[in-house]
């Protein structure tokens, strides 16, 4: 432990400065605390019980400022103060502040204060994120919650109270939505338009939003309900809120549902409602019954592709059919395009390796492949039956999300951090028994600001441990996103395709790729 | 206000808790105000478990 | 907003407060919107419209508040870089509250509702542990642990008939330009002048306010002079407004006059406010 203390003298500096001068101390790598404080006579008594009073600061009168720091480095202990001098320096040059700048400090604050404020997004600890959601709809506010680990009860409760009062409960668990063009928690920079969305899964909406802004569609609203919305006990309050305030909505006239299997008494309840609605609604419950959307005069899709793009046939007025034949000829091409892959894969090489970080593209991944092939094996399979032992290990077919709460405790999400999925990449690139590597890639707000810079080298790594061992991997992807995300789609794409990276226009045209490419190996 | 008329209103947000979320939403040029939320009582490691899900520093 | 043209590129002063007084003053502190003027004893401030009105505070428009070097007030005029302008008396700022009949349960439950307010706004590190024992996990190093004792020691004996001795403690503490503890004591001679008026003691506690004011000074002048002020009750304006809403004003105005108070500096306002809470709330019953 270094201590180290400056007295500056003559000079006088505003509290504010003065404050933001001792946290930014506190921030450096190695300070244990750090005070800028005047040179009173009493401060000096409390450093001295705090035994960092030196003798060279003994001296200093009540209008000296005092910076004092201790570190357990004693090499940087002269840098740090330096910095806390340039910084004190700084702030007489620094721009005005807005003296406006209010932050409340309570939920009942901020509606005192902000006349109009109409939604509150929560992101604190699932503990208190519950209460503080109840406050936020109680003050009326519509709410996003994207905190997780809210007790399934409160859940409840939350969206009942939110029914009657007509107010938007999205979450707990909710990561996406668009309400008035606004980007809450991660989502993607859409264009606005006719298209409503209400989804129980965030990268579903992310995927079908994106490839409806692709297609020359737009977004009027897209409600997010978190994951535990069309489960029997939450009974899909929110999810028939939703579709039902999008049937009221001027500007939405087409509605999009996206979400995994509702409990059946859910999924019924789903089927009553889209009965009684008169515009067209396409659904994509991944993996769901299909028959009871077609009776209630739903249209139900394969895919969350084929759903977008559906809902942009509807939403410009062109035959559904027309599109059905595009679809058939991308298929075509990605038959095609498997068997040129194919031909460059060395005997010996079977298997799949799905490393997802979004949960619902993963299950669309699996759904394919089981589709094409077989059940494959997961983390979060589809197929209880097929559960991998050992989740940090690939066993045969493997798709995984690694947003799931076994690779994420203590660590950011995978959309945020690759570092572990980097890793994984590198570890099936070198199982000799692989034949394909299918990534997801999410885009837009919340999501790691530099994809191309964290993959390219680990792409890059990737070819030479094949060079050496000569053999030939395709890596496939799909881009979730849209050019206008901070990330900017096209840039990320050209970046990979550059380096090898076979892009893909969306999840399913990546899984039907893969899973094509297995099932020519497998009949040779 | 019922969801039908926060779709035809202006938004005006507040956030409570991730300092990235108003960031972002900042970005694209909406206004938010960030509420300095502290918990009632209790540890600041169960504050940042929301970051289970979202770190950044 | 309509934009006055002729006005536009005017330099004016817009408001100068009561306590100012004549002769040359010399440069104290500069800092955006506030220069700090000083004959050796006093201090007499140039501040923007944004930081308002007070005792001996000249506002000026049109000015780089952080160009002005020179200041001398005459008898008539008050010279600005040494450029002249008028004393007028229209623009003088009334700095002393006109004290009213007040209603005790009205005063109550606006002390109250003050109290919430102040927890609402106060940043972290203020004094508002004082009233939110939950707020005391905030101070973490060594020095805010030893501060957050000593405060507290303070206080309790401020509070409990070792006054004199409480005010050494809490005098000189803490954060800021002007120290959290100063703010403190500032706050809490506001609140004595103030029940002086509303019970009409008058004078009941002016000698303690002096015998306070001896003990807290220092040589950090601008501590000084505000608590000088301070014991007088010549207020700035955002403590006026304040003070005004408490006795006598709505909920909602006095949200807003905290707000208001607590927008400039750091700590300052919610350390004078919670010095102003804890006396007043004992006010009737305060013996020394």
């Amino acid at each position: 432990m270094f201590l180290k203390g400056i007295i500056k003298s003559g000079e006088y500096f505003d509290s504010i400065t003065l404050m933001l001068a001792t946290k930014s101390l506190t921030e450096i790598k190695g300070v244990l605390e750090a005070a800028v404080i005047m040179g009173t006579k009493e401060n000096k008594e409390i450093l001295k019980a705090s035994k960092m009073l030196l003798p060279e600061l003994e001296s200093a009168k009540d209008t000296d400022l005092l910076i004092v720091v201790k570190t357990d480095n004693e090499k940087n202990i002269n840098k740090i103060l330096k910095k806390a001098e340039k910084l004190l320096e700084e702030s007489k040059h620094k721009k005005e502040e807005n003296i406006d700048e209010y932050c409340p400090k309570s939920i009942e604050g901020a509606v005192k204060q902000i006349p109009g404020v109409n939604l509150a997004i929560i992101s604190v600890a699932g503990k208190y994120a519950g209460d503080e959601a109840m406050k936020a709809l109680k003050n009326g506010l519509h709410v996003m919650l994207f905190s997780d680990n809210v007790p399934i009860k409160k859940e409840i409760e939350l969206k009942k109270y939110a029914r009657e009062k007509e107010l938007l409960m999205m979450g707990p668990d909710c990561g996406t939505a668009i309400i008035n063009g606004a980007p809450l928690c991660f989502a993607n920079v859409v264009n606005k338009g006719d298209i409503g969305i209400v989804a129980a899964s965030g990268t579903g909406l992310q995927e079908v939003s994106c490839i409806i802004s692709k297609e020359g569609g737009g977004i009027s609203q897209a409600i997010g309900t978190g994951g535990r919305d069309v489960k029997k006990n939450v009974g899909g309050i929110m999810f028939i809120e939703g579709i039902k305030a999008l049937a009221e909505d001027k500007e939405t006239k087409v509605i999009v549902l996206v979400s995994k299997p509702p409990h059946k008494e859910v999924l019924k309840k789903i089927a009553v409602i889209i009965e009684k609605i008169n515009k067209p609604i396409v659904t994509i419950l991944l993996g769901g019954d299909s028959e009871a959307i077609k009776n209630a005069g739903g249209i139900p899709a394969k895919t969350l592709e084929e759903a977008a793009l559906i809902a942009v046939s509807i939403s410009k007025g062109k035959n559904i059919d027309d599109f059905k034949k595009i679809l058939k000829e991308n298929e075509k091409e990605i038959e095609n395009l498997a068997k040129e892959e194919v031909k460059k894969i060395k005997k010996g090489q079977k298997y799949i390796r799905g490393l997802f970080s979004g949960g619902t593209l993963c299950d669309e991944s699996q759904l394919l492949f089981k589709e094409a092939i077989s059940d494959v094996y997961s983390n979060t399979p589809i197929n209880p039956d097929f559960k991998l032992k050992d989740v940090w290990k690939s066993y045969k077919h493997t798709i995984i999300d690694l947003g799931e709460d076994e690779f994420t405790v203590g660590r950011p999400h995978p959309m945020i951090d690759f570092s572990l999925r980097n890793k994984r990449i590198l570890e099936e690139v070198k199982d000799p028994e692989v034949a394909v590597i299918l990534l997801d890639l999410v885009l837009g707000y919340g999501s790691n600001k530099n994809p191309d810079k964290e993959l390219l080298p680990i792409i890059k790594r990737a070819h030479k441990i094949l060079e050496k061992e000569e053999r030939y991997l395709p890596i496939i992807c799909s881009v979730t996103g849209t050019d206008k995300d901070p990330q900017n789609k096209k840039k990320i794409e050209k970046i990979l395709k550059k380096v090898g990276v076979i892009i893909m226009k969306s999840n399913a045209a990546a899984s039907k790729l893969s899973s094509n490419i297995i099932k020519i190996i497998g009949e040779e | 206000m019922a969801i039908k008329d926060l779709f035809e209103k202006e938004l005006k947000i507040i956030n409570i808790g991730l300092f990235s979320f108003k960031e972002s939403l900042e970005e694209a040029n909406f206004k938010v105000f960030q509420v300095n939320w502290e918990p009632p009582a209790g540890g600041d490691e169960e504050v940042l478990d929301a970051l289970k899900k979202l770190l950044n520093s | 907003m309509m934009v006055d043209v002729k006005n536009y590129n005017k330099t004016e002063i817009v408001s100068i407060g009561d306590r100012i007084f004549s002769g040359k003053f010399f440069l104290h502190s500069k800092f955006k919107r506030v220069t700090n003027f000083t004959n050796g004893e006093s201090i007499i401030s140039i501040v923007t419209e944004e930081i308002g009105r007070g005792p001996v505070t000249i506002v000026v428009e049109g000015m780089d508040v952080a160009n002005i070097n020179d200041l001398y007030i005459g008898k008539n005029f008050i010279s600005i870089n040494y450029k002249k302008y008028p004393l007028d008396k229209r623009k003088l700022f009334n700095s002393q509250i006109k004290f009213r009949k007040i209603n005790s349960n009205k005063l109550e439950k606006n002390l109250k509702y003050f109290e919430k307010s102040l927890l609402d706004l106060s940043p972290p590190k203020s004094l508002t542990f004082l009233i939110d024992r939950g707020r005391e996990k905030n101070f973490k190093t060594s020095f805010e642990k030893n501060l957050l004792k000593r405060t507290k020691e303070g206080v309790y004996n401020i509070f409990n008939n070792k006054l004199i001795s409480g005010i050494k403690k809490v005098k000189g503490i803490g954060f800021g330009l002007t120290p959290s503890g100063d703010d403190f004591i500032a706050g809490f001679l506001i609140a004595l002048y103030v029940i002086d008026n509303i019970y009409n003691y008058d004078v009941k506690f002016k000698e303690l306010r002096e015998t306070i004011y001896r003990i807290s000074k220092s040589e950090n002048l601008l501590s000084n002079s505000f608590l000088s002020l301070s014991k007088d009750g010549f207020l700035f304006d955002r403590i006026k407004k304040l003070i005004i809403s408490i006795l006598n004003e709505s909920e909602q105005k006095i949200f807003n006059r905290t707000k208001n108070l607590l927008s400039i500096g750091d700590t300052s306002g919610s350390d004078l406010g919670v010095g102003f809470l804890l006396t007043i709330k004992k006010g009737g019953i305060l013996c020394f």
